[in-house]
């Protein structure tokens, strides 16, 4: 039994190794892909992208249209500061699956009462590889 | 001719049986080098396709990362001013230098209609597929961005189209850049020479430092597909002697071990040949020619295999076998058929014997030549029935009165017997002839055609010393001179030779 246990700590500590993976979905955010999000942005002009990377992240390049809000900093009045208004869609990327920080701020959003969130889970890892336009 | 050997035979199919070995060895591991060195080309080929592809694609980033930059400046409805805008990266030297040849800049509606141009003027127009690729596309996949490698009379180029207005798509940035500024780092990834050729061999990056056909190099292509067919070939050339070091060791070492093991094994086999085989063979040819060659008792000795035991235990029973019919034959040959004791050819050798013994050590040699009288009209009146029996009887009974070991009786012919006496003068001689005569009178045999009533025997005594260069018949023949005269004189009676018989031997009897 304890060496079955080691074992399984062996084959365990790969996979514990690697970052954690960002849930699959968020309770109450529609989670959107990039084709989505595409059409999503060019059909909601008021739709606020909100970029939770790195700053440095954000000069390299960025999704066309999108602000730069690292989750960390977001807090309430930051937000309210972008989009006044509850009822103002947000769209909520970072880096890809392996990054938790959209996730965590389409998390406080709608804590916060934002009523239509949408989480980009793919990110800019996605964006990238479907070399979709990018604006710096 | 002369006949192969054992040892030589066997030698010679050990030694072909190597021979065959070493080269059957030496073929095959030629073959397996050239089929290392085969599947190391084919593996190298996956290798430089994985490179030639990645450095494309990093050319293709960056392209599209100029695009990008560069779309959000153009302005596709002020048509005039577009030709600046598309000229200005060249003319200000704003190409992001170190990573992309950049060729040509070209702009397109959404209808794919070329509105301007900047940079090379004589870039044809985009391949067909690709233009009807883009053209087909619908909703974000226009937004995403396309490029492929094409053929120009100039050479391969590479064509990036990114969709000018971000994501409200208003037309087309081309950037076209030459893929061979790229592919030259191929080499740096492999660590090989690279060349590029065209599909009609025209060199268009020749490798650095080869010459072509080189047989040091094994060249390894890969071709370089585009939208409109095959666009280039990326050529590695790999050092055979590089490729195959380190398989060379254990190639050497393998044939090395299987050499030594066959060399052993072959040491070991003629070992035990040599032990077991040619050497026990060897030493029973050797005996069996000892014993064909000379008289004594010796026989072989079985050693080594059991066919050689088989062999030699044969022979020696047939040795035996020949000895004792030869020892049947001779005892045959030395006596007389009818009466048993010996005949005149023994008696021929014998005297021959005593003759030269007498003559070197001076001694009288006697002989006595009997004859039986009146034996035709025995023979007549009774029988040869009769006559053999008297034969035999007369025999038996002069070989039994003869005592000395070395006296011999022989039948001499019909009815002849004679006796040779070696150191017996004429007066022993004399003595043994009256005895033989009461001998044969006591047999008594009747013989009615005799004047005796029975049969007696007429005796010629003849005794010599023999002299050099005297032949021993003279003694036969001096004998038979005085048995002549004892017959001549009335039969049954002793004759001693006379000076004149003595020196009469001379003649043939």
């Amino acid at each position: 039994m304890r060496y079955l246990a080691c074992l399984l700590l062996c084959l365990a500590l790969p996979a514990l190794a690697d970052k954690p993976l960002a849930p699959e979905t968020l309770p109450g955010i529609t989670t959107v892909d990039a084709e989505r999000a595409v059409l999503l942005i060019q059909a909601t002009p008021q739709l606020v992208i909100i970029d939770a990377r790195l700053g440095e992240e954000y000069a390299k390049g960025h999704i066309p249209g999108a602000v730069s809000l690292l989750d960390t900093e977001m807090s309430e009045a930051a937000l309210s500061r972008i989009a006044p208004d509850r009822a103002t869609p947000l769209l909520f990327y970072c880096n890809g699956e392996r990054c938790l920080r959209s996730s965590n701020a389409a998390g406080h959003a709608a804590t916060w009462g934002y009523r239509t969130i949408y989480w980009f889970r793919g990110g800019w890892q996605e964006w990238l590889h479907k070399e979709l336009p990018v604006a710096r | 001719m002369e006949r192969i050997s054992l040892r030589a035979l066997i030698t010679g199919l050990l030694l072909t049986v190597v021979l065959i070995t070493v080269a059957h060895t030496a073929l095959s591991q030629y073959q397996f080098r050239r089929a290392a060195v085969n599947y190391r080309i084919d593996s190298m080929a996956r290798v430089i396709e994985v490179a030639a592809l990645e450095v494309l694609r990093q050319g293709r980033g960056h392209a599209i990362t100029l695009g990008s930059s560069l779309q959000h400046r153009l302005h596709l409805h002020d048509l005039t001013a577009l030709p600046a805008q598309l000229d200005a990266p060249f003319s200000t030297g704003y190409v992001e230098a170190g990573y992309l040849d950049l060729v040509a800049l070209r702009v397109y509606d959404l209808e794919m209609r070329l509105l301007g141009s900047g940079g090379a003027a004589e870039i044809p127009a985009l391949p067909i597929p690709l233009v009807q690729q883009m053209l087909s596309r619908q909703g974000v996949e226009r937004l995403k961005a396309l490029g492929d490698l094409w053929r120009t009379p100039h050479g391969p180029r590479y064509s990036v189209l990114v969709p000018v207005g971000d994501l409200q798509v208003s037309g087309y940035l081309e950037v076209v850049f030459n893929p061979l500024f790229n592919l030259r780092k191929v080499s740096e990834m492999i660590h090989m020479p690279v060349g590029i050729h065209d599909a009609h061999n025209t060199p268009l990056l020749p490798p650095d430092g080869i010459v072509a056909d080189d047989p040091r190099y094994a060249a390894m292509e890969y071709a370089l597909r585009g939208t409109d067919g095959i666009v280039a070939y990326v050529v590695a050339y790999a050092d055979v002697d590089l490729l195959y070091n380190d398989m060379r060791r254990i190639q050497h070492v393998t044939t090395l071990s299987f050499l030594i093991l066959t060399v052993a094994v072959l040491g070991l086999a003629f070992w035990l040949l040599n032990r077991h085989l040619f050497q026990p063979v060897q030493q029973m040819i050797g005996q069996m020619e000892h014993v064909l060659h000379h008289e004594d008792q010796t026989l072989v000795t079985g050693r080594g295999i059991k066919e050689v035991h088989v062999v030699a235990a044969s022979f020696n029973l047939m040795a035996t076998r020949v000895r004792e019919i030869i020892q049947e034959l001779h005892r045959i040959s030395a006596q007389d058929g009818l009466t048993g004791i010996a005949n005149r050819r023994s008696f021929n050798q014998a005297l021959e014997r005593e003759w030269l013994r007498a003559m070197r050590q001076q001694t009288p040699l006697s002989a006595l030549l009997i004859d039986i009288d009146y034996f035709k009209q025995y023979n007549d009146h009774y029988g040869h029935q009769a006559g053999d029996e008297c034969l035999k009887s007369i025999a038996s009974s002069l070989s039994l009165a003869v005592l000395r070991p070395t006296d011999m009786v022989a039948r001499y012919g019909g009815e002849e017997f004679v006796l040779l006496l070696p150191e017996t003068d004429r007066h022993g001689a004399w003595t043994i002839a009256e005895r033989l005569q009461q001998v044969v009178n006591r047999l008594a045999i009747p013989h009615a055609m005799s004047p005796l009533g029975q049969v007696g025997m007429s005796i010629g005594i003849c005794t010599l010393i023999p002299q050099r260069d005297q032949p021993s018949q003279r003694l036969v023949a001096c004998a038979d001179r005085a048995l002549y005269r004892a017959k001549a004189a009335g039969r049954s009676r002793i004759e001693v030779a006379s000076a004149d018989d003595e020196a009469a031997g001379t003649a043939a009897p």
